[in-house]
């Protein structure tokens, strides 16, 4: 059933619009040993869009992102970022390209302070990462930056609290910072929402409309009500492979997704309910 | 030429002893994570208590053999079992521990057998030398002796993790840690069992080294050295990269230490330099973190 | 959870471990609780301290040898300290530079050159070597990186032993003589100690001020996360490098240091042993403090010199001290004076607000050992040893002090 839905482009599909693509996958694997954790999997992300991908646990989204992001090496396929094949770059380079990215497991510097942590977020692209006689804290515009950014995400007040101190909601909005402060051309959110209270949930939301128009933004996400409020194209992922894509309420309709996704949603939320818990 | 296939029957003796001793290392590594430092000196300890069982040049080597090897299992179960669990699996308290440990095991070592070099002659028939049916050369039969057994004890452990249940854990544990928990294996005791092994091969391999290396101060450094090297070139916590890194740095420095022996030191660091270079995971290894 | 991500976060938990080794997640928190003022008081006692036993040692000039090798050695630890307390990273081979630093002077004497030239020469090859063999060591990282470096120290060793016609080999090398400017000569005790005093005060000033850069906070960075790290684009071999060729710089000042304080330089100098003696000071001293190090190097130094007179199996004793620090004070001395900080800090709080309630003095420092005495509860033999998960959930002091 995949296989055949992959090679037929459903609606049209990634040449919707005009735009350049920021992101091309093409045919990417990747295997452990007998497993095939993402399969042939073959892609087209626009400029600027918000694409979402779906699909029920172990169904390779995160492997899919660690390909992307460099962590983890295809099989075989390559990964395009701006026309350039990035496939054999490590995750330094890609973020050099202009790509950022948060972790589903929160991995912040839970031992800095969160100025701190905004800090080598801040220096991660210039010159000044290797500056050995000046003191990072008189670096006043980057300083500048850091308060701003915090203060745009509700934790101006936190700059001097170690990470490993907050809250789990204020830590899932370090890591969005984290990777905004690198100011990244495409932006990979693994399951930005995970874990959150509905009412963070709103917050991340707020936030994720905020980001600039010409940023691409890739979402794991599983919640229908975040993916329906933030972005605009799906791809559903399962076994590794893809199902479909298209348009968010098109993709929703669609039976096969339905069976799959919706089927097993009732069992991801009890999942993050007990990981919030 | 004559000269040259010698040295090679040498460096395979080598290899043979630096593979006992460094495929209990990296098989520790592999499946604890645990970087044992103190793996040289519990080599050199199994050589010193072996040469007081023999007691000196007249008494059984193969009960020397039991004994070193059996004492060194002894000294392993007790590090795992009363000092390893205080280190809470930190990998770098775990290998600063293992390396206080170097010198209390040293001294101790140092008090008990004195500073001066000791040897241990292998009996019989082992103890003279053969001609070779080629080139009339002479050669130990304790050397191939030496090489033989390692050889036997390479098989046996190749067996033991290949076509076995414990093996087949042992390998698990290697390729994935958190499976093995998964599956209710008793991760505590295929740990200690690990651990054991591991200090029995180095104790065995000091027992069987003895004859041809020497005991002798300082001696644990430098097999500690050589099993660096080894696992380093071979793959960390591949048991096969011990095989073939043992085979590497023995024939290496064998002829190193033969044709350059000024520095052969520097001559064991080529290897090193052109796998990190190349190949930094090892041989064998895994790759590392991308 | 994919099984992609389960490789990554078993990567992770490395890391968080190594920090938990150093005791920082307390210290850090510390800092942002002390003001300035109040920081500082644990480097002034430090110092204090040495100035004190400086003053009972100035006495004769065995106790002055004694006092220049404790700076040499705190040198050389510091720069330890610079990569292991700051980047995760205690690199075993540096008695191996302090080699480089001193045969190179030796050597270079001997084929003819001034005491100056020599000593040029001697920072050349150091830089030099430091340069080559940290191309090579960064290609790995974590413990596998600090194998490395044990081997590389372990190969100089190897090179002073076995390659005679340059280093005289067992035997070492005497120094033909010293450098002097006028009548100020290393020859002379003063001056040495007066130049040696000022190089670790530099090298000490270096150190604490490039651990405050931006370098220095991709070290501590580094430390604590690394992937994360390369997910901000920092390339980490680079921070690995440059923390590689700075300890191992250092090293080897103290080894030209060395040299003119010892006369002679043997392989001795050059052992595994040795590398583990100036480890032994940095955990001793409290890893990522700089100047930790140096309380440590007094110790070892004092006790290498004092209690091997007293004590013929004083290397055992050694070695379980070195067990016991990393098992019982992983923060070493440092992290004990600023607990200790701590307690008198809450003791004049709580007497200013309270009137000086006994109970409430007795309840604040208990909260202040809290630590250390939880970190002893849990470290029972049977403890059953936690695996470590991913990133982990501590959010408070004890809390991570207890997992460690």
């Amino acid at each position: 059933m995949s296989t055949t839905s992959t090679t037929e482009p459903t609606a049209g599909a990634p040449a919707l619009d005009r735009r350049p693509p920021a992101l091309e996958l093409d045919k990417l694997t990747c295997r452990f040993g007998e497993l095939t954790a993402v399969g042939n999997v073959s892609l087209t992300v626009p400029e600027g869009s918000r694409f979402g991908i779906i699909g029920p646990n172990g169904a390779g989204k995160t492997t899919l992102f660690n390909l992307l992001s460099g962590e983890l090496r295809p099989t075989s396929g390559t990964v395009a970022l701006f026309g350039k094949d990035v496939s054999k770059l490590s995750p330094p380079q890609r973020v050099q390209l202009g790509l950022g990215r948060t972790f589903q497991v929160v991995r912040v510097f839970n031992m800095l302070t969160v100025r701190e942590n905004l800090t080598l977020a801040l220096s991660g692209l210039s010159r000044s990462k290797l500056q050995l006689f000046r003191p990072w804290r008189t670096y006043r515009a980057q300083q500048a930056r850091a308060e701003e950014l915090a203060a745009s995400f509700g934790l101006g007040d936190r700059l001097e609290l170690i990470a490993g101190e907050l809250s789990h909601g204020e830590l899932r909005e370090l890591e969005v910072m984290l990777a905004l402060a690198t100011e990244p051309k495409v932006l990979l959110l693994d399951e930005p929402a995970a874990g959150l209270s509905p009412a963070e949930r709103v917050d991340i939301l707020a936030l994720l409309s905020r980001l600039s128009k010409e940023l691409t933004v890739v979402m794991i996400e599983h919640d229908m009500q975040v993916l329906r409020s933030a972005v605009d194209w799906v791809a559903v992922l399962d076994h590794g492979e893809l199902v479909t894509q298209g348009p968010t309420l098109e993709v929703q309709r669609h039976p096969a997704v339905r069976e799959l996704y919706l089927g097993s949603a009732a069992h991801q939320g009890g999942e993050h309910d007990g990981a919030s818990a | 030429m004559t000269e040259f296939i010698v040295q090679t029957f040498n460096g395979l003796t080598f290899a043979g002893i630096i593979f006992l001793v460094s495929s209990g290392f990296t098989l520790v590594f592999g499946v604890m994570r645990v970087t044992n430092l103190s793996h040289g000196a519990v080599f050199l300890l199994g050589g010193y208590v072996a040469y007081s069982v023999i007691g000196g040049h007249t008494g059984n080597f193969f009960y020397g053999l039991i004994a070193g090897t059996v004492a060194m299992a002894g000294l392993g179960l007790v590090v795992e079992r009363f000092l390893l669990p205080w280190l809470h699996h930190v990998e770098m308290a775990e290998l600063l521990a293992t390396l206080g440990l170097v010198y209390v095991i040293d001294d101790v070592s140092l008090a008990v057998w004195g500073g001066n070099p000791l040897s241990i002659n292998l009996p019989g028939v082992l103890g003279s030398s053969s001609h070779l049916p080629f080139r009339h050369i002479v050669y130990p039969n304790g050397r191939f002796f030496i090489l033989g057994v390692a050889l036997l004890v390479g098989i046996l452990l190749y067996l033991l993790l290949h076509y076995s249940r414990i093996g087949a854990i042992i390998r698990a544990g290697v390729d994935d840690r958190e499976m093995v928990n998964a599956l209710g294996i008793n991760v505590r005791r295929v740990f200690t069992g690990v651990f054991v092994l591991g200090a029995a091969l180095a104790g065995f391999a000091g027992v069987l080294g003895a004859p041809v290396l020497g005991l002798y101060t300082g001696g644990d450094t430098n097999i500690l050295l050589f099993a660096l090297a080894v696992v380093v070139v071979g793959g960390l916590g591949s048991y096969e990269g011990a095989i073939v890194g043992s085979l590497i740095i023995g024939l290496i420095d064998t002829y190193g230490t033969a044709y350059f022996p000024a520095i052969s030191y520097t001559v064991l660091f080529i290897p090193l330099v052109v796998i990190l270079l190349v190949r930094p995971q090892g041989i064998l290894g895994r790759e590392a973190m991308a | 959870m994919s099984k992609s991500d389960d490789l990554l976060t078993s990567t992770t938990a490395i890391v968080p471990g190594i920090e938990e080794l150093t005791g920082e997640a307390s210290a850090v928190k510390l800092r942002t609780r002390l003001n300035l003022g109040e920081r500082m008081v644990g480097p002034v006692a430090g110092v204090a301290c040495l100035v004190v036993i400086l003053i009972l040692l100035t006495s004769g000039s065995y106790l002055s040898t004694i006092f220049e090798d404790i700076l040499i050695f705190a040198i050389a630890a510091m720069g330890i300290d610079f990569l292991g307390g700051f980047g995760g990273l205690i690199t075993l081979g540096q008695a191996g530079f302090l080699g480089v630093g001193a045969y190179g002077v030796a050597i270079a004497e001997e084929h003819g050159f001034t005491a100056w030239a020599a000593i040029g020469i001697s920072v050349a090859v150091l830089l030099g070597l430091a340069a080559l063999t940290g191309v090579v060591a960064v290609r790995v990282s974590g413990i596998t990186f600090v194998i490395v470096t044990l081997a590389i120290g372990q190969i100089f060793w190897g090179l002073t032993y076995q390659w005679t016609s340059l280093t005289s080999g067992d035997n070492g090398i005497s120094l033909l003589s010293a450098p002097s400017i006028g009548p100020w000569s290393l020859s002379n005790t003063m001056p040495l100690w007066v130049t040696t005093f000022i190089v670790f005060v530099v090298i000490m000033g270096l150190l604490l001020l490039m651990v405050r850069s931006p370098f220095g906070l991709s070290l501590r960075g580094m430390k604590n996360n690394e992937p994360r790290l390369r997910a901000l684009g920092y390339r980490t071999g680079i921070q690995r490098y440059i923390g590689y060729v700075i300890a191992s710089f250092v090293a080897g000042l103290a080894g030209i240091l060395y040299i003119f304080s010892n006369h002679l330089v043997s392989p001795a100098s050059l052992t595994f042993s040795q590398d583990g003696f100036l480890v032994l000071m940095v955990i001793m001293g409290g890893l990522g403090t700089i100047w930790g190090p140096v309380i440590g190097a007094v110790i070892v130094v004092m006790f290498q010199q004092e209690v091997s007179t007293y004590i013929s199996r004083w290397e055992t004793v050694m070695g379980i001290v070195f067990i016991a620090a990393v098992i019982f004070t992983p923060g070493g001395i440092a992290d004990l004076l600023r607990k200790g900080q701590l307690v008198v800090h809450r003791l004049i709080v709580t007497m200013r607000h309270d009137g000086g309630s006994p109970l409430a003095v007795a309840t604040a420092s208990a909260d202040g050992l809290g630590g250390a005495a939880r970190s002893l509860d849990s470290d029972g033999p049977k403890g059953s040893p936690p695996q470590s998960t991913g990133d982990r959930p501590t959010t408070d002091e004890t809390a991570g002090r207890v997992q460690q």
